[in-house]
């Protein structure tokens, strides 16, 4: 069972991120909830962004309901929980505001449904995580929004799982590569090497681009890359450096602009939620011997795999976890609709 | 005090550090309103209130015990204003009230102790307790709403039948489901669901079972679940009737609850504005901590201020690594001129003053070692460019209007004049200037004046001070290279004695300030021609 593995490895905050709208993100969440009222383990939910609403922000199809067991922990707007106000205990308040109003902390006192209004800040999502921990909540879920990975930094959450679904291309092919372009991209290597691992923590610390040379750790003269394309390339080219910090994210723009200077080194980042080159300019960055490394590393807990898009399309469910399972390596690739059929009574 | 004094003063970035905790009492700073004449008794009894409180929050364990209730409440003035219009609060507006009460009853129960009891009186620590109880039938009181079975006998029944009711369905279902799973062999997913390849032997079985029908489909799979049954369809319509029942009989312990508030509101009110108003004081306590402040005290002749500091300027300096010179002062009825060199902190030390009567106005303790000054009507200053594009006026007409009109006010206030007459040609500057001196000496203002004019000391019935100045003439070339020219300059006020003239280092400051060596040589040899001229007509 996908949250028995998920406790096994010792998280206590789970992300839950799609690759698109109408992945089946709330499916997912739903089938670790319902797993959590069989193993007896309760859940707190939370949600980043917009979620939690009756429909798509982007598609405007209703959306599934969040079904909750008694002694669910979430954290929403008081409307939210105004809809059934018997079935809750409120808890206390956060300091947290969302577009529905202030968030509340509350536990179901009975089966019953709820609405996650969407915490729009990463702090927010911070001081939830942290009442909930206070409150001995063993495990949290973050429901994330649509093509919003940051709910999956490990600055956040301890833990992802990555939600695929037909609706992200009309094509399994087109949807397996997109699959494997994000695993391999959230899979590259961490930081290993002491300088290194300063040079970031720096850049991070400080909001400025660092970089390694000749075995020294050295600050650039600009803050980011965003300036004067010619003036960076020209002081990356002075000298022999071997690894560059950045304090921001990584696009492909800046990645073919780090291509045209033709000097290999290793970029390095906070973590892979901070990268948004695609695959096919990073490969081209390591067939020039470049490399790109992280801070942190996100611990992919699962791939969860939905065969069928709203769209009224479907993938043969058998052949897209295999094809899935085989571009993501050692990850488990679930099916939470099918695959429970084997698992549980 | 105008927007256009605030602004000069600054004001804005004064009020900005005053910083109730709670959503009430910042709403209440936005209204504030300073104490006015008449009000002398109401306002040493608010300072003295504050002394209190500053001597009780000397201890940190209750300090902390106080902020931490602050720092808690809710904002339920628009809760309380609902229930006394009758209308019943949502469920999470019930919470927010409850944990308002359950905050006070803390705050309330920190002041008891502290013998603070003109904030709240201890009969109202059990009245709180009391309002508490009715939001929370359980014997013991904690800080979370839930509309608990104990508030109706009904609704405790109700929830029993209902979850009798989703028992039976549940045991029912997975009876029902072992059944199929053992006669298909296929398992339910999570959501009770059968989920089968529509080519295996499996969907062929599924199909042919009259208990379960086709929910959805795909090119590759069919999902069954599992029909009601007539028994099933009996206790589904019962739990729903249970739940309307259930959600009627909610709404009506809420409306009981709401009718039940009703009479507590006025006492309500009464402890919101109480707290409201400490807070208020808090927020003075923790700025005159900040400030080391002092408790201004009432005088009925002059404003005098000993170790005066403008906090915001004295904050800036110690940003850049210097220290704020302390003021010392006495304002009579009447007029004050101060004159002094350029940069010497004449403006500084008018807008110290202003601030420092504008803070014990506002019931602050202020930024000094010693205060003591009458209350005033009003304070207006003219600091800085008036000039007015909007109304088409230049700078020194900007000037004349607002003087004019300041002039003419009764009863009169504190008057802060920065160099009047300074916009338009020197000889009639000085004249104006010297006028409106001669003018607020004899007049019912506090004013002061600061000036480079030396036509105003010659003004019957004035009296000032001067800005220490330089510690020795500035040389340029000594002050560029240390980059510390501050250190130069003593800006002490002292008091005017006879013979005290207007300084004459305008040049040497322009050099210091890097005008170009050639242009200031040249000012210093007209200086020069002009005094020769002078001493010639004098000599004729």
């Amino acid at each position: 069972m996908l949250l028995s593995r998920v406790q096994r490895e010792g998280i206590d905050s789970l992300a839950i991120i799609g690759l698109a709208k109408n992945v089946g993100k709330t499916t997912v969440l739903n089938a670790l909830i319902a797993e959590s009222r069989s193993s007896g383990v309760p859940v707190g939910l939370l949600s980043i962004g917009v979620d939690g609403e009756e429909r798509d922000a982007w598609s405007g199809r209703p959306k599934p309901p969040i079904r909750v067991p008694g002694g669910t922990w979430v954290a929403t707007a008081g409307t939210c929980l105004d809809l059934s106000g018997g079935d809750w205990e409120v808890i206390a308040s956060a300091p947290v505001h969302s577009l529905l109003g202030d968030i509340y902390l509350a536990r179901s006192t009975r089966p019953t449904q709820v609405k996650l209004a969407g915490v729009p800040s990463a702090e927010g999502v911070r001081t939830i995580l942290r009442r909930f921990q206070d409150y001995g909540v063993p495990l949290t879920l973050v429901d994330g929004a649509y093509d919003r990975k940051a709910s999956a930094s490990p600055l956040l959450t301890q833990g992802a799982v990555l939600v695929v679904g037909a609706s992200m291309g009309r094509t399994l092919q087109a949807v397996v590569k997109k699959v494997e372009e994000t695993v391999s991209i959230f899979t590259l290597p961490v930081v290993e090497n002491g300088l290194e691992r300063n040079a970031v923590e720096t850049a991070l610390r400080e909001r400025a681009l660092m970089g390694v040379s000749n075995g020294e750790l050295r600050s650039l003269p600009f803050s980011s890359l965003l300036v004067d394309r010619q003036v960076w390339q020209a002081y990356l080219t002075s000298e022999e450096w071997s690894a560059l910090a950045l304090p921001g994210a990584l696009t492909d723009r800046l990645t073919q602009q780090m291509l045209e200077i033709g000097r290999p080194l290793t970029l390095l980042l906070s973590d892979p939620t901070r990268c948004f080159a695609t695959l096919p300019t990073i490969r081209r960055w390591y067939r020039i011997g470049g490399q790109i490394r992280y801070l942190h590393a996100v611990r992919l807990v699962a791939v969860a795999v939905n065969p069928v898009s709203p769209e009224g399309f479907s993938f043969d469910p058998v052949e897209m976890k295999k094809k899935v399972q085989e571009v993501v390596g050692g990850i488990p690739v679930v099916n939470v609709v099918r695959d429970a059929m084997s698992n549980e009574t | 005090m105008d927007e256009k004094t605030g602004q000069a003063l600054s004001w804005p970035e004064v009020w900005a550090r005053f910083q109730p905790f709670t959503p009430f009492g910042q709403r209440a700073k936005r209204s504030l309103a300073p104490f006015v004449p008449g009000q002398e008794v109401a306002w040493q009894e608010s300072l003295q209130e504050l002394e209190r409180l500053i001597n009780a929050a000397r201890h940190p364990d209750w300090r902390e015990a106080v902020e931490a209730c602050l720092r808690h409440l809710p904002d339920v003035e628009p809760i309380l204003h609902r229930l006394e219009s009758g209308e019943v609060p949502g469920f999470s507006e019930w919470f927010q009230l409850k944990q308002w009460l359950w905050h006070m009853h803390r705050w309330a129960q920190c002041l008891i102790r502290q013998g603070l009891n003109e904030w709240i009186c201890p009969g109202d620590v059990n009245r709180i307790e009391a309002c508490l109880h009715k939001l929370d039938p359980r014997p013991h009181l904690g800080p979370a709403f839930r509309l608990d079975d104990g508030f109706d006998p009904e609704l405790a029944d109700l929830r029993r039948r209902r979850e009798a009711c989703e028992r039976n369905i549940r045991e029912y279902r997975e009876a029902l489901a072992r059944e199929i799973e053992q006669l298909t062999g296929v398992r339910r997913n999570r959501e009770g669901e059968w989920v089968v390849d529509r080519r295996s032997p499996e969907a062929t079985k599924l199909s042919a079972m009259n208990a379960l029908a086709p929910v959805r489909e795909t090119p590759f799979d069919v999902v069954y679940h599992a029909k009601p049954t007539l028994q099933e369809q009996e206790w589904m319509a019962k739990q729903e009737r249970i739940e309307e029942r259930i959600k009627e009989v909610e709404a009506a312990v809420l409306a009981r609850l709401a009718a039940s508030f009703r009479s507590d509101i006025p006492l309500m009110l009464d402890w919101l504005a109480s707290v409201t108003r400490f807070d208020l004081q808090w927020a003075r306590l923790r700025l005159s901590e900040r400030w080391n402040g002092c408790r201004p005290r009432r005088s009925d002749g002059p404003i005098r201020l000993k170790g005066a500091v403008h906090p915001v300027v004295a904050e800036r300096l110690d940003e850049q690594g210097y220290t704020f010179t302390p003021l010392d002062l006495e304002v009579e009825r009447g007029v004050t001129v101060v004159i002094g060199p350029n940069m010497g902190g004449k403006t500084v030390a008018m807008k110290t003053l202003g601030v420092a009567v504008a803070l014990a106005h506002y019931g602050f303790f202020v930024p000094a070692q010693y205060c003591e000054l009458p209350l005033i009507p009003f304070l207006a200053g003219m600091i800085g460019d008036g000039q007015d594009a909007g109304a088409g006026l230049s700078t020194f007409g900007a000037e004349m209007a607002r003087l004019g009109e300041l002039l003419q006010r009764h009863p009169g206030g504190l008057l802060l004049l920065d160099e009047v007459g300074r916009g338009t040609n020197p000889a009639e500057g000085a004249a104006l200037s010297a006028a409106v001196t001669a003018h607020l000496a004899c007049g019912e203002h506090w004013a002061v004046h600061v000036t480079h004019h030396h036509e105003v000391l010659e003004v019957a019935g004035i009296r000032g001070y001067r800005t220490a100045g330089w510690k020795r003439p500035p040389d340029a070339s000594v002050l560029l290279r240390t980059e510390n020219w501050r250190e130069w300059i003593d800006y002490r006020l002292m008091p005017l004695e006879p013979g005290d003239e207007i300084p004459c280092q305008a040049t040497a400051v322009a050099r210091l300030m890097g005008m170009p060596e050639a242009v200031v040589r040249d000012a210093e040899r007209r200086l020069v021609s002009q005094r020769k001229k002078s001493t010639r007509v004098i000599g004729k």
